[in-house]
């Protein structure tokens, strides 16, 4: 496994190795991984006291098994862990956040997206330790799919500390009817409203869309 | 303009009458009022407007400029120049009300960007939007007022030739009331040929855009049509007359 300390404010993966990337006092970084090949990977996160980090994961394969650790293991450390898959097989994603010390705060978004028969299956687990108070754990999860469905989610909570915030969130299905409505009757035709729904909800917590709306495109046009 | 001829509409997947021979003429040029208590079927006459597939038509025709759109896609009649200012207007992640509107503009001609962006930044003004407002993701964490204000700021961007507005003022305050009726007011100063549906429970906001027509709507018809008087009187004394009355034309 590469071990990494880093200092800097980003990181751009380019590979799909083991990684354990530890992340110094009060540093705030952004790492950005876009795959589109086979995966089979384990990233662990180590927090130090007043440091963030964003993991921003766009994933388009037909084969993937990712698993995420972050440890928040310093004071007021912070994660969000952004990962939007397209799966055209089988993708799999584990991750698991720890809350290991006072006001620390995680925000889970795990969006996937289904042709046909694929799949995808989310196992977000957020475990808050005794003895971390004031700390925010938040899990937002979901699949949208556009044919049939063979996803499955699985969102955990695990705390042990009564001084805390956590919420989780779950929807695997097809976009809302009513969105799709409303988009129509400002003259969007079926293709475009998906269009704009997919970018939306692929890469609404990303930065860079203008490049990677080419990578959705090429598997969703 | 807009004529609906002996309309009538049942829900989709289930054997519910809604509407029941709606008949409703509308010229060029004139605000229409459709009023009447919750559950009448006023709102759902939006939505068979504009073709929502909960809904199925039986029996009529909608014919809008002498085409009839009964049939029509829902974007198709979009393009047709009819809006739909919805009472609850959805919340939708990740898709910004600039990116949105552009490509909504696009589909009915191609504008140049620059006189985009000058249109919706003066329509942001006019409604006084925070800068960011257009930026972020459609109506999501907006309040019932900047929700209504969004629909507004649309309806100058796209330019409609006749426009719903679905119960525009719920959830608005008194300030933004007057902010959104002032600039639908403005629209129709500069588009004197645009018509307006007004769905309505309340006849609240009537006193700022003053309808031609008022309609009283019950039981999937209209029971009465009148000037802005029968508004008045509605107010003073409800919905409870109409109730298994036959059609009445007021003074």
């Amino acid at each position: 496994m590469n071990n990494i300390i880093l200092d800097n404010e980003l990181l751009i993966l380019k590979d799909n190795e083991d990684k354990e990337i530890n992340i110094k006092k009060d540093i705030n970084t952004k790492i950005i991984l876009i795959n589109e090949q086979k995966a089979n990977n384990k990233f662990i996160i180590n927090l130090e006291e007043n440091s963030s980090v964003i993991l921003n994961i766009l994933d388009a394969s037909d084969d993937i098994n990712r698993k995420v650790i972050i440890n928040l293991s310093g004071k007021n450390s912070y994660s969000e862990v952004n990962i939007s898959s397209i799966s055209l097989g089988n993708n799999n994603y584990i991750v698991d956040v720890y809350h290991n010390e006072k006001n620390t705060h995680s925000e889970t978004n795990l969006h996937g997206l289904t042709i046909g028969h694929n799949k995808i299956t989310f196992k977000n687990n957020g475990s808050i330790k005794k003895g971390s108070i004031k700390s925010i754990l938040n899990q937002d999860n979901k699949i949208i799919t556009l044919d049939k469905n063979n996803s499955k989610i699985e969102p955990n909570l695990f705390i042990d500390e009564y001084d805390v915030s956590a919420s989780h969130g779950a929807y695997i299905g097809k976009f809302k009817e009513e969105d799709i409505f409303y988009l129509k009757t400002r003259g969007l035709n079926e293709n475009e409203c998906n269009n704009l729904l997919i970018n939306g909800f692929l890469l609404g917590n990303f930065d860079d869309k203008e490049s990677l709306e080419k990578i959705i495109k090429k598997y969703w046009r | 303009m807009l004529e609906i001829k002996n309309l009538y509409v049942k829900l989709a997947d289930e054997d519910k009458q809604i509407l029941k021979d709606f008949n409703l003429n509308i010229n060029k040029g004139e605000i229409h009022a459709l009023m009447g208590p919750n559950g009448t079927g006023k709102s759902t006459l939006s939505k068979v407007i504009f073709n929502n597939n909960k809904y199925k038509v039986t029996k009529g025709n909608i014919i809008f400029e002498g085409k009839d759109i009964t049939n029509l896609q829902t974007d198709e009649i979009a393009r047709e120049g009819i809006f739909l200012s919805n009472q609850l207007p959805p919340e939708i992640d990740g898709v910004t009300t600039s990116d949105f509107l552009r490509t909504a503009l696009n589909e009915k001609q191609e504008v140049p960007l620059m006189t985009f962006i000058n249109k919706i930044t003066k329509a942001s003004k006019d409604l006084s939007f925070e800068d960011d407002m257009i930026h972020r993701n459609l109506n999501k964490g907006f309040s019932g007022g900047e929700k209504k204000k969004n629909e507004v700021l649309q309806l100058k961007v796209l330019e409609p030739k006749f426009i719903i507005l679905d119960e525009i003022d719920s959830g608005l305050d008194v300030d933004s009331l007057k902010i959104v009726s002032s600039n639908i007011n403005d629209y129709l100063k500069d588009h004197k040929d645009t018509s307006v549906l007004i769905i309505t429970h309340y006849p609240r906001i009537l006193e700022y855009i003053k309808p031609d027509f008022v309609h009283v709507m019950t039981d999937g018809k209209i029971k009465e049509s009148g000037s802005y008087e029968l508004a008045l009187k509605i107010e003073e004394k409800g919905y409870e007359e109409y109730k298994n009355s036959a059609n009445k034309i007021s003074e």
